[in-house]
C-alpha cells in the first residue's frame, strides 16, 4: 500500500471527477496547441505560397528574358557613325559631335551592299545661341532616310524636314509661345513652325530640326555632316564588331559607337519586371502577415481565458473532491498520516490529470489545428512544444489544485471525526 | 501508561461557548480496559480525541508513557500516533474505494516496516472477514465494516486502542465479536479506552467511569 495505490484507486472510484478534470486540461492544452498549430500551418503555407510565387516569378522572368532577347534580336541595334577624330567624351559632354565629315559618306554607305544596316540618317548638329530669341538651342539639320540603293525602296523611317520649315522642341515652343504655322527667324532666315513636339524630357526639348542643307548654310558647313545614325542593324550573335568592320571598310575615316545599347534596354525592362514581381511577393507577404497578426491576436485573447477557466474549473473540482473525502482524510490523519501525505494525495492526482491532459490535448490540438489549417504533415509535430506542454499543463493543474489540497492537508481531523 | 490530568475543553460555535470537558483526570495502566459512560454531549468523544493526540485541550496534559503528547510538534505527534495508538469509531471511517484487505493495510502508509502477510490474514480471519477480503465497504454489513475498522486499528498492535461507540450500529452478535476482540487485545497487554452508551460492555471492562454533562 502506497500513495499511488490510493490515488489510482480513488481515480477508479470517482471516474467522473477525474474525467472532468482531465477534460478541463485537455481543453486548455488543445486550445493552446491548436492555436499554435494553426499559426505554424499558416507559416508553412506562407512559405509555400511565397516559394511558389517566387518560382512562378522566376519562370516568368526567364520567359520574359527570352521574349526580350527575341524582340531585341528582331529590333536590331542602333549605331552612331562619327568622324574618326571625334572625341567621344566631348560627344557625351556636349550632346552633339563637334567634328565634321563629308555628307558624301552617307551616300557611299548607301551605295555599299551592306546587309547589316537597315536605315541611314545623316545629320548635322550644333549647339548654338538663337540670337533672335536669346536662347541656347541644339540645331539639327536632317535630310531624312537615305535609301540603300541595292534594297527595295520602302517607306522611309524618317522623312526630311521640308525646306523653310522647322520642327521645334517642347521647351522652346512652350516658353516662347510658338505654335504650328507661326513664322520665326533663326540666324536671320525665316522659318515656318511645321511641328511642335510633345515634351520628351531630354535634350530634344531644346532642339530645332531643320532641313540639312539649310542647316549647312546657316552654320556655314556646306556638304558637311557630323553623324550618321544607322538604325536597326543586324548581326549574327549580337556581334557589333561585324557591323563596325563593314562600316569602316566603306568609310575608313569614321568610328562607330552603339547608341542606346539593347543590353541596357533589356536590363531595364528586366529590372522593371523583377520589381513588379517583387512588389507582388511583398504584397502577398504583407497580406499573410496581416492574417497571422489577426490569428495571433485572437489566440492571445482566447488562450489566457481558456487557461484561467481551466484552472478555476480544476480548483472547483478539487474543492468538491476534498469535501467528499473529509472522512477519509480524517481517518488517515488519525492513523498517523502526515499533512504532507494528504497534500501529496491530491497533488499526485492533479499531476496525473495534467500529464494525461497534456498528451491527449497536444495531439488533439495538433489534429484540430491541422484540419483547420488544411495541412497534414509530420513536420507540425513540435517536440519543443510537446515538452513545454508536458511541463506546463501539469504545472497548471498542480497550481489549480494546490489550494484545495492544502485545505485538505490542514483540515482538522478531530472536527471531522467528532462531527461524524 | 496513560495519565490524563485536569483536561478541559470548550467549543465555540455561533458565538456560543460550550464546555465539553471540565477538569477531567484519570489514569490507565498497561493492559487496562476502561469503559467510559455518559449521556450524549458529555464530552466522551472529545476526551477520546484528546487522549489520541487529535484534539488539543484548552488546559491540562496527557502523558503517554511519560511523554506529554501535546509538547510534540504536529508531525511528531502524527508519528507517535501511528506507532502507539489505534482508533475505532462508530462510523467506521473506512476508505470507500479500498477493499477490506486494503483498508486493513492503511496504517502501513505511516510505517517503514510492513506487517507480514500471514499476520494480516490471521487478523482478518480472527475477525471473521476471510470471505470478504476483496469486498469494498459498500458491499459489507455494519458488523463487517466495524470488524474491518477494528482490524485496521489492531494491525500494528498499538499500545493503546481508543474506541468510540463501536457497538452503536451493531447487532448483538457483532457487538459480542467486537467486544470480545477488545477484551482479548487487553488481555494481551493492550490498553483500551472505550466510550459507549452500552452498559452491557461493563462485564468485559476492568473499570467503568461515568462522565456527567457539564
Amino acid at each position: 500500500m502506497n500513495i499511488s495505490t490510493l490515488v489510482i484507486k480513488e481515480i477508479k472510484r470517482r471516474k467522473l471527477n477525474f474525467f472532468l478534470g482531465l477534460l478541463s486540461v485537455v481543453f486548455a492544452v488543445t486550445t493552446v496547441t491548436g492555436a499554435l498549430t494553426m499559426l505554424q500551418v499558416h507559416d508553412h503555407k506562407t512559405i509555400e505560397i511565397i516559394t511558389e510565387k517566387e518560382a512562378e516569378t522566376g519562370e516568368r522572368m526567364a520567359l520574359l528574358e527570352d521574349d526580350y532577347r527575341k524582340i531585341m534580336k528582331k529590333l536590331g541595334f542602333n549605331l552612331l557613325i562619327l568622324p574618326k577624330d571625334q572625341n567621344i567624351s566631348d560627344l557625351f559632354a556636349n550632346d552633339f559631335a563637334s567634328k565634321l565629315m563629308p555628307e558624301s559618306y552617307v551616300d557611299s554607305l548607301a551605295a555599299s551592299r551592306s546587309m547589316l544596316i537597315r536605315h541611314l540618317l545623316p545629320s548635322l548638329q550644333q549647339k548654338i545661341e538663337w540670337p533672335e530669341k536669346r536662347r541656347t538651342i541644339i540645331l539639327i539639320g536632317i535630310r531624312g532616310e537615305v535609301p540603300f540603293l541595292h534594297k527595295d525602296p520602302k517607306e522611309p523611317m524618317m522623312i526630311a524636314v521640308p525646306k523653310g520649315t522647322m520642327v521645334i522642341g517642347f521647351e522652346l515652343h512652350d516658353k516662347l509661345g510658338l505654335k504650328q504655322g507661326d513664322e520665326v527667324k533663326l540666324l536671320g532666315r525665316k522659318f515656318k513652325v511645321g511641328k511642335c513636339n510633345e515634351p520628351r524630357g531630354n535634350k530634344d526639348d531644346i532642339t530645332i530640326w531643320i532641313n540639312l542643307q539649310e542647316a549647312q548654310e546657316l552654320l556655314n558647313k556646306q556638304g558637311k555632316i557630323n553623324a550618321i545614325l544607322a538604325l536597326k542593324c543586324f548581326c549574327s550573335g549580337g556581334n557589333q564588331a561585324q557591323v563596325r568592320e563593314e562600316v569602316q571598310s566603306v568609310l575608313p575615316g569614321t568610328q562607330v559607337i552603339e547608341r542606346g545599347g539593347k543590353v541596357l534596354v533589356r536590363a531595364e525592362a528586366r529590372a522593371r519586371a523583377a520589381k513588379e514581381a517583387q512588389d507582388a511577393i511583398q504584397a502577398e507577404k504583407r497580406h499573410r502577415n496581416k492574417l497571422r497578426n489577426q490569428l495571433e491576436k485572437f489566440a492571445a485573447i482566447l488562450v489566457p481565458l481558456v487557461l484561467l477557466s481551466s484552472a478555476l474549473w480544476i480548483t472547483f473540482l478539487f474543492i468538491g473532491n476534498v469535501s467528499e473525502r473529509k472522512s477519509e482524510i480524517g481517518i488517515l490523519r488519525a492513523v498517523g498520516v502526515k499533512e504532507k501525505f494528504i497534500l501529496g494525495l491530491f497533488l499526485l492526482k492533479a499531476l496525473l490529470i495534467g500529464i494525461f491532459g497534456a498528451v491527449i490535448g497536444y495531439f488533439l490540438g495538433l489534429g484540430i489545428g491541422s484540419v483547420w489549417g488544411g495541412l497534414f504533415s509530420f513536420s507540425l509535430i513540435n517536440l519543443y512544444l510537446f515538452l513545454l506542454v508536458l511541463l506546463c499543463a501539469p504545472l497548471l493543474s498542480l497550481l489549480a489544485a494546490y489550494i484545495p489540497a492544502a485545505m485538505a492537508a490542514r483540515q482538522d481531523p478531530a472536527e471531522v471525526l467528532r462531527e461524524e | 501508561m496513560i495519565y490524563i490530568e485536569n483536561i478541559s475543553k470548550k467549543y465555540t460555535k455561533e458565538n456560543k461557548t460550550i464546555q465539553a470537558l471540565g477538569n477531567i483526570s484519570l489514569t490507565l495502566e498497561k493492559g487496562e480496559f476502561l469503559a467510559i459512560h455518559g449521556p450524549s454531549g458529555c464530552g466522551k468523544t472529545t476526551l477520546l480525541l484528546i487522549a489520541g493526540g487529535l484534539l488539543h485541550p484548552d488546559q491540562g496534559r496527557i502523558l503517554i508513557e511519560s511523554e506529554n503528547i501535546y509538547d510534540l510538534s504536529a508531525e511528531k505527534r502524527a508519528v507517535f500516533r501511528a506507532n502507539n495508538i489505534g482508533f475505532v469509531f462508530q462510523q467506521y471511517h473506512l476508505i470507500p474505494y479500498l477493499t477490506v484487505l486494503e483498508n486493513v493495510q492503511v496504517p502501513a502508509l505511516t510505517q517503514k516496516n510492513s506487517v507480514p502477510e500471514n499476520k494480516i490474514y490471521e487478523l482478518i480471519e480472527l475477525l471473521g472477514l476471510k470471505e470478504r477480503l476483496h469486498h469494498t465497504p459498500a458491499e459489507l454489513s455494519a458488523g463487517e465494516k466495524q470488524r474491518t475498522a477494528l482490524a485496521r486499528a489492531l494491525l500494528y498492535n498499538p499500545k493503546i486502542l481508543l474506541a468510540d461507540e463501536i457497538t452503536g450500529n451493531l447487532d448483538q452478535g457483532n457487538a459480542e465479536i467486537v467486544m470480545n476482540c477488545l477484551a482479548d487485545y487487553s488481555a494481551r497487554g493492550g490498553t483500551v479506552l472505550l466510550v459507549t452508551h452500552n452498559k452491557n460492555v461493563n462485564r468485559l471492562a476492568h473499570r467503568t467511569i461515568c462522565i456527567e454533562k457539564q
